[in-house]
């Protein structure tokens, strides 16, 4: 038999022999078993090599569906390092097609990585360079669909609008606000790969679909970003100014039609342009001194707290205000006299302002100024929005209470203002502006509509009406007759503001602007222009954005053919306007019965009753043209 | 007596199912190298069955081997062990002489020529065993004090000299634990174990640390993504193979496709797993079990002293070397280029690990 110790140490040995086979079972079963997620997803990740599908980018459209922002199929290389039989010969050969060099190609090709591409020289090809790389035949490498984006409208809209980068990513503007709409998700094919590069057969390959991202349907309106963009244009030739930018916006629900500045760029080819220009929508991104134009939100307020009758409440203008111990002076030397508060607005009485700011108080008018927006962003959806500089509360006494009701020492942007100027018109409501509409699947269904949102009400109907007609006064008898068009019934307010440069006035630097609605008796648009140091022009606001107020709000009302209305303020004229007058019907009537003192006759063809007539009932005319008169028989007609 | 001749059924039980599970991994094992090896096969040599054919015969040879080991008369080892042994360290000798000795893998452990190609270190380990057991029998009631054993260390440590020169680490350190065993088995008091493994301690630290490529190995098994590509590749690679194997397998192994370097040898068990899951690998290492439990049984059943030592030598080095290798593959042991007795691809491992399991089941004395 075996010997005792013998048999007692043996059973030792098999006791740690058990445990160490135990030992290998409880680790066995943990790799088979609880890391299996692991350890297979990170094989999986070794055995497969995959290569992007490049999901197909949202369109961006107006809102009558016409392309802003389009995708131009390309195809991008990709090179897997261990199939390349030569790499020398394949970066000769790739070198002839890519403009990138020979010795940096090859480097990439012998990178110990599983697959290489080629950034950004290799990428987005045309399929003309992408063909004639496919017939060289070249071992490990590949050739990957992919999606260009490109902008038709290039200058137009490109602040808005903004770019993306090599990778289809959103950059800047609304590429980048609504990138994760937009950008839809990458999808992959896999091919399960030996460790030589081999591949096997064809049950080891994988596709993950890409999915497209959504298209985003805009409220801007092509037409109209048109007229706005060679109003812009021509502005910022002409007058040679610095900066140019225009807002167009519907103020019954806070959609811009059409926003836009200068200078511009190209976004198909951004590369090209600083960051400043191309970063900026400076609509919504500049904030400055609005001068007169913030006279609206100052009268408006004064008004709904029932602080001044227009008509009947007067005020002496004797040329200048003193507050706390400053001179305010009017513009016009020894002051306007005495005027109502309409004619304050009318002729633009800084005097007349301070003596509303009187009225309100530091506190109302305070409140009102955050009750408009003008402390907060509008949250507008558009990269880059700023938000101005206002006042502390604490800091704002009789004097910058002064000056902010004609709209010195603060800075707004123009889309605060414009919104600001939307509810004085549409019965008071602060709308959120936003550009986006909505957004659409590949399959033309619209999943997601994005609300107009009212923020809150800030003055009654009541008032909006009154501030109706005062701005619509302001146009047709005040600073704002440039911009009077006859049936068009535009009111607005012009602004001129001196630029300062930390505290002091730049003498001859100005932005000139202009903000209107139209028409006054149910507003539908509004549109706000501004030109930062304008030269070659009179240095008046009025005076110089009146005229493209007038065009732009001409072309509008053609293209949305928005009823005329010839009820509205009548034009007091100056010297220096023509004057128009409604022609009258004379269908029917006998020749003898035509007169007019303001126009004369020029008859055609035989007979003694007026069969037709040139201009139509109810055009304008001006002073001293003619009618022409068709006659004929009276039974003819 | 009845009850002697239960106890000579139930030997018989264990020799079968001894038998029936070294069977069993042997088919396992060749069916493992063929297809673990295909495909580096196909590709080093243009023939998928490379290394199949050759684990093929190497398995007849050594099925016959085994049988020869186990009807052999038993008492001849024990006369010739002292012979066998000289024999063995002379072949050591021979093989490290340059243009005797092949050099594989940068060991130079390797005589003969291609086919019959075979490692004397192999031979040398079954071989001081036997001469281990064969001394230990004699002076068994005198191996309580250290001095009986000095001649059985300066052996050991002529045998060590030698095989540490081609280099081959994992060969010794497979015997040392061997004869560790079975020296702990004579009638050597406790503490002088405690001393052998503070020596064993000490003299791996110092060979770590001679050979920067050993070091390397160990702080790679600690920490493998460290250096995916380098060190820790291999680990890597046999986790790879392991995990997706899932509970029960996958259809076909990916990590065989180049991704496991020589995945027929050291790493067989990791890629059998991929295959077959962890049902597979419970399965596998129950055989193993089986030939471990049931040999145990024989040990303790067996009336010859010689015959107990020896089957215990043997029985050690078979058993340690699945330990090690299975630690290895799963990520419990550093890499140490042991390869699984009867799985892995390989002619002298093979023949050796199958002749000393016919020594175990031998009852001819």
């Amino acid at each position: 038999m075996l010997p005792s110790l013998f048999f007692k140490r043996l059973k030792m040995i098999s006791l740690v022999v058990l445990i160490l086979l135990s030992a290998i079972i409880f680790k066995l079963t943990y790799n088979t078993i609880f890391l299996y997620e692991k350890l297979n997803n990170s094989a999986q990740d070794m055995w497969n090599r995959s290569f992007p599908l490049s999901a197909e980018r949202g369109k961006i459209l107006d809102c009558n569906n016409n392309i802003l922002a389009d995708n131009e199929p390309t195809l991008s290389i990709y090179a897997i390092p261990n199939q390349i039989e030569n790499k020398e010969k394949t970066a000769r050969v790739l070198s002839n097609y890519i403009s990138m060099d020979y010795q940096k190609i090859l480097s990439l090709l012998n990178r110990k990585s599983s697959s290489v591409t080629f950034h950004p020289e290799g990428k987005k090809l045309t399929y003309e360079v992408a063909s004639n790389i496919k017939k060289e035949n070249l071992k490990g490498i590949f050739l990957v669909q992919d999606n260009l984006r490109t902008y038709p409208y290039k200058e137009n809209m490109a602040s808005l609008l903004g770019f993306v980068g090599i990778d289809n990513i959103g950059f800047s503007g609304l590429e980048s606000y609504y990138d994760n709409y937009l950008r839809g998700s990458n999808g992959s094919l896999s091919y399960m790969m030996d460790a030589k590069g081999g591949l096997f057969e064809n049950k080891f390959y994988d596709i993950v679909s890409p999915s497209s991202g959504l298209s985003l349907k805009l409220t801007i309106d092509l037409n109209i970003q048109n007229i706005l963009e060679r109003e812009l244009t021509n502005a910022y030739i002409l007058y040679e100014a610095k900066e140019a930018m225009g807002i167009v916006m519907n103020p019954n629900n806070g959609r811009i039609l059409a926003i836009g500045n200068r200078p511009t760029y190209d976004n198909n080819n951004y590369q090209d342009y600083s960051q400043e220009i191309y970063n900026r929508l400076l609509p919504v991104y500049s904030s400055f001194e609005p001068g007169s134009t913030f006279k609206v939100i100052s009268f408006a307020s004064a008004i709904n707290e029932n602080l001044i009758d227009i008509d009947n409440d007067y005020y002496y203008d004797k040329g200048y205000e003193i507050v706390s111990g400053r001179t305010i002076k009017s513009w016009k030397k020894g002051g306007h006299g005495l005027q109502t508060y309409l004619e304050v607005l009318q002729n633009s009485s800084n005097p007349g302002f301070v003596n509303i700011s009187r009225k309100l108080g530091t506190s109302k008018m305070y409140e009102y100024v955050e009750k408009f927006g003008f402390l907060e962003k509008t949250n507008v959806d558009i990269q880059g929005e700023n938000k101005g500089v206002f006042f502390q509360k604490e800091n704002f006494k009789e004097l910058e209470c002064a000056t902010t009701s004609f709209g010195q020492g603060i800075s707004v942007t123009p889309i605060q203002l414009v919104s600001a100027f939307s509810c004085c018109i549409n019965g008071g409501y602060l709308y959120t502006p936003h550009v986006g509409e909505s957004f659409i699947t590949s399959n033309n269904e619209t999943i997601y509509k994005i609300e107009d949102k009212i923020k809150r009400r800030v003055i009654s109907e009541e008032t909006s009406k009154t501030m109706r007609r005062a701005l619509e006064c302001v146009v047709s008898k005040g600073s704002g007759r440039k911009a009077y068009v006859d049936g068009l019934r535009i009111g607005g307010k012009t602004g001129t503001a001196q630029i300062s440069e930390n505290g002091v006035y730049k003498e001859g630097r100005y932005i000139l602007s202009f903000i209107a609605g139209a028409p006054m008796n149910d507003p539908q648009v509004v549109v706000y222009f501004a030109l930062r140091e304008p030269i070659n022009c009179i240095q008046y606001g009025g005076t110089t954005i009146g005229p493209i107020i007038k065009r732009i709000m001409s072309d509008i009302f053609t293209y949305l053919k928005i009823e005329k209305n010839y009820e509205g303020e009548e034009r007091t004229y100056t010297w220096m306007d023509e004057k128009t007058h409604p022609v009258e019907n004379y269908i029917g009537k006998h020749k003898s019965e035509l007169k007019s003192k303001y126009y004369s006759f020029v008859f055609n063809s035989e007979g003694e009753y007026v069969i037709d007539q040139v201009p139509r009932v109810g055009e304008m005319i001006k002073e001293g043209g003619k009618v022409m008169i068709q006659l004929g028989d009276k039974n003819e007609s | 007596m009845p009850g002697e001749s239960t106890m000579e059924i139930n030997l018989k039980r264990y020799k079968i199912a001894i038998i029936i599970s070294t069977f069993l991994i042997l088919a396992i094992g060749i069916y493992m190298v063929r297809d673990s090896s295909l495909i580096w096969a196909n590709y080093l040599y243009d023939d998928e069955n490379y290394y199949f054919k050759r684990q093929l015969i190497y398995a007849l040879v050594g099925i016959f081997i085994f049988f020869f080991a186990a009807k052999l008369k038993y008492n001849l080892l024990k006369k010739y062990s002292f012979v066998f042994l000289l024999l063995s360290i002379l072949l050591l000798i021979l093989t490290l002489i340059p243009g005797i000795g092949i050099l594989k893998n940068g060991s130079r452990s390797w005589l003969g020529f291609s086919f019959l190609s075979f490692q004397p270190s192999e031979f040398f380990k079954i071989s001081l065993i036997l001469f281990f057991s064969f001394y230990l029998e004699k002076y068994y009631f005198d191996s309580k004090r250290i001095r009986y054993l000095i001649p059985l260390f300066i052996i050991t440590l002529v045998g060590f000299v030698l095989i540490m020169l081609q280099p081959d680490f994992g060969t010794c350190m497979v015997l040392a634990l061997s004869i560790f065993i079975i020296v702990y088995c004579s009638r050597l008091k406790n503490s002088w174990f405690i001393f052998f493994i503070v020596l064993g301690l000490v003299g791996i630290t110092t060979l770590i640390l001679f050979e920067s490529y050993r070091l390397e190995r160990i702080t790679s098994f600690l920490s493998p993504f460290d250096d995916p590509l380098g060190s820790g590749f291999q680990i890597i690679q046999s986790l790879y193979a392991l995990g997706p194997g899932g509970l029960i397998g996958k259809n076909e192994s990916i990590q065989k496709y180049y991704y496991l370097p020589e995945p027929q040898t050291d790493f067989i068990f990791a890629i059998y797993i991929e295959e077959f899951g962890l049902l597979g690998g419970l399965f596998l290492i129950f055989l193993y079990g089986v030939i471990i439990y049931c040999s145990i049984k024989i040990i303790i059943n067996s009336t010859n002293l010689f015959k107990s030592f020896s089957s215990l030598g043997l029985l050690s080095l078979f058993m340690i070397q699945t330990i090690i290798n299975l630690g290895v593959v799963i990520g419990l042991l550093p890499v140490t280029g042991i390869t699984l007795p009867l799985m892995s691809y390989g002619g002298s491992s093979l023949i050796v690990v199958l002749f000393s399991l016919g020594l175990i089941i031998n009852e001819n004395f």
